[in-house]
């Protein structure tokens, strides 16, 4: 039964996300065709630094779109299939709750996996321009040691920092969707504004996430060396690798514990709360 | 089309008197099956319990009898089927007389307009 | 066999002071048809949101077939709500794949006959049906699953009179012994015929549970003239 639950939650992305992606793909190729990959030292003035900021910004607010977009796509799934009328055909399938769950979650996580891979596949077109890498390749080892690949880092390439930064991307993802089908399931207790309690759901729940990330960090930052003012009055000590190494660890292990809480409460909600208008 | 029936009285009843009714008339022969309940129910547009329970009392009365692997059969007892018919006739004539004693006729008024109408419809 | 629906004590709230079903007990027997009688928020649609657990009672028990609402129940029982409830961008034949995907006693063939009936093109998009079409079309879903309990709340009620012999036919066509079959309706006088059985429901209490010949014979009227006597506004 899963399998196809996730079958038909996928063909309902479908719909619109693999025409949306293309097209921004397509759009950061013509930018580095025409654009990003035309510049170089000799070409640079004025006008062509404002145009190069001004493309910048079109391909970063596309991006945005882009992603904002598949969340988007991905809760409005969730609560048009769950929760209106369709919910009526949805519940009533010989399929519990905590399997329904599970494969939007799934499809969700998916569409969120694909769309980082775009975007990160996007931005390498745009800016990895021979001339952005003659400048970075020369001095890799020398920017490298700058951000601290010195110790148990030595040995790190960019390409290597960039993979373990996708991953941690994909995990903050998997992450998102999982808030946003939470804010969904939450907005359902708001009886009489169920979009409006959503919203506000998902607002409340950022903004807990993010002062518990504060105060975990603020926490653990005495032992990790974490605290920038610690650091910088300790002197030239400062490994930005090293630093971004602890901060990925522990976002991880927070966004680990806040997926679980979220993921539970919504499966709760969706078990001993339903009541299908 | 569904079978015209009055909502204020039992249905099974009316199942019957349609039924025997078709039967008197010649749309089921003496010995003829007849159809199963759930096509009768279909047809009438009827519950099949309503329907098997017309039927069931149309088996006690003896005019259909059920034959275990066939089904029902109209009876071929020609003597309960003549009274039959005797006794619709006798419940139209009764309405009839009915409607013309309040019209204000007169037993032989009455049989005399009967006779003429018979004249002109031959 | 036993009862395909019971229900003891039954009770949903949804605030402190309002009761929308009290105390509920009955019990319906396979091989019958029954009508859900009542006008509007007298707890009929509450009491088949808890049939069929898009709804969690707040008291009581309700149990088909012996078994509370689940997985299991949802196999038995083949509901048709009074809304649209499908994916509009799907097309007719593939809904039809839907169901056949999740449901094992939906059969294909007998959905693209009376689809074919009612000359309804299998290749069109639900969202381009009129209003009628759509509800003849989840109609056509609903009666082609071999279930236990069928459960259409109103059923005849958007439809022309020629597509509502049809939709009474089909009704009476998927009648078998061992299931039951309830509607919920309005529409009493076009329906009466083929009840068994009729429940009014007011203000979230059962006050009537009779068999239709009980109320003709005992009552000497019809289940429609009835149901404006006791529903007098």
């Amino acid at each position: 039964m899963l399998k196809k639950l996730i079958k038909y939650d996928m063909k309902s992305l479908n719909h619109f996300l693999p025409v949306l992606h293309l097209f921004v793909l397509l759009t950061a190729i013509l930018i580095r065709l025409f654009i990003t990959g035309r510049i170089n030292p000799e070409t640079s003035n004025e006008q062509i630094d404002v145009l190069f900021l001004l493309f910048f910004i079109l391909y970063f607010t596309t991006i945005t779109a882009l992603t904002t977009g598949t969340y988007l796509l991905a809760g409005v799934r969730f609560y048009k299939n769950m929760f209106t009328d369709e919910g009526y055909l949805t519940k009533t399938l010989p399929v519990t709750s905590g399997t329904h769950l599970l494969s939007k979650t799934i499809t969700g996580s998916i569409w969120a996996v694909i769309n980082m891979f775009f975007v990160y596949l996007c931005t390498y077109i745009v800016s990895w321009t021979p001339f952005i890498r003659s400048i970075v390749s020369s001095d890799e080892q020398e920017i490298l040691k700058e951000l601290g690949a010195t110790g148990e880092y030595a040995d790190l390439s960019f390409s290597a920092a960039f993979t373990v930064l996708f991953i941690f991307s994909c995990l903050g993802a998997v992450s998102s969707v999982i808030m946003i089908y939470a804010s969904v399931a939450l907005g359902q207790l708001f009886s009489s504004h169920r979009v409006l309690g959503a919203v506000v759901s998902y607002f409340v729940i950022s903004t807990v996430i993010s002062v518990l990330s504060f105060v975990f960090m603020a926490l653990f930052g005495h032992e990790t060396r974490l605290l920038i003012t610690t650091a910088s009055s300790a002197g030239d000590n400062f490994n930005f690798i090293s630093y971004m190494t602890e901060v990925m660890k522990i976002s991880t292990v927070l966004m680990a514990i806040a997926s679980v809480a979220l993921y539970s409460m919504t499966y709760y909600i969706m078990n001993k709360k339903i009541n299908l208008i | 089309m569904p079978w015209d029936l009055d909502n204020n009285r039992p249905i099974y009843l009316q199942l019957m008197e349609r039924i025997q009714l078709d039967i008197v008339s010649g749309v089921y022969r003496p010995g003829d099956k007849l159809p199963s309940v759930r096509e009768l129910a279909l047809e009438a547009a009827v519950n099949p319990n309503t329907m098997q329970k017309a039927l069931s009392e149309l088996e006690r009365s003896g005019i259909v009898y059920a034959k275990r692997t066939s089904g029902r059969l109209i009876t071929e007892d020609e003597g309960m089927l003549k009274q039959l018919k005797s006794e619709f006739a006798q419940e139209h004539i009764h309405a009839f007389l009915e409607k013309m004693d309040k019209l204000g006729f007169s037993r032989e008024e009455i049989l005399a307009l009967t006779q003429e109408q018979l004249k002109e419809e031959e | 066999m036993n009862p395909i629906l019971e229900c003891y004590g039954l009770t949903k709230s949804y605030n402190k002071m309002y009761n929308a079903l009290n105390n509920l007990n009955l019990s319906l027997e396979r091989g019958q048809i029954i009508g859900l009688l009542g006008p509007n928020g007298s707890g009929k649609t509450t009491f088949i949101k808890l049939i069929n657990d898009v709804l969690v009672p707040t008291s009581g028990e309700i149990r088909i077939n012996g078994m509370a609402p689940g997985v299991e129940t949802k196999k038995l029982i083949s509901y048709l709500p009074e809304r649209t409830y499908l994916d509009e961008t799907m097309k007719v034949k593939e809904i039809i794949t839907y169901f056949s995907d999740f449901y094992d006693n939906f059969s294909s063939e007998r959905a693209y006959q009376m689809l074919d009936d009612l000359q309804i093109d299998t290749k069109a998009r639900l969202k381009t049906l009129s209003k009628g079409t759509k509800e003849k079309v989840q109609l056509i879903l609903v009666m082609s699953r071999d279930a236990n309990l069928y459960v259409l709340d109103e059923p005849i009620g958007g439809v022309d009179p020629a597509a509502r012999d049809y939709i009474l036919s089909t009704i009476l066509n998927n009648y078998n012994e061992d299931a039951a079959i309830l509607i919920s309706t309005h529409l009493i006088h076009d329906i009466e015929n083929i009840l068994d059985r009729v429940l009014f429901i007011k203000q979230g209490q059962l006050v009537l549970n009779a068999t239709v010949g009980e109320i003709r014979t005992e009552q000497g009227k019809s289940v429609d003239t009835l149901f404006r006597e006791v529903f007098r506004c």
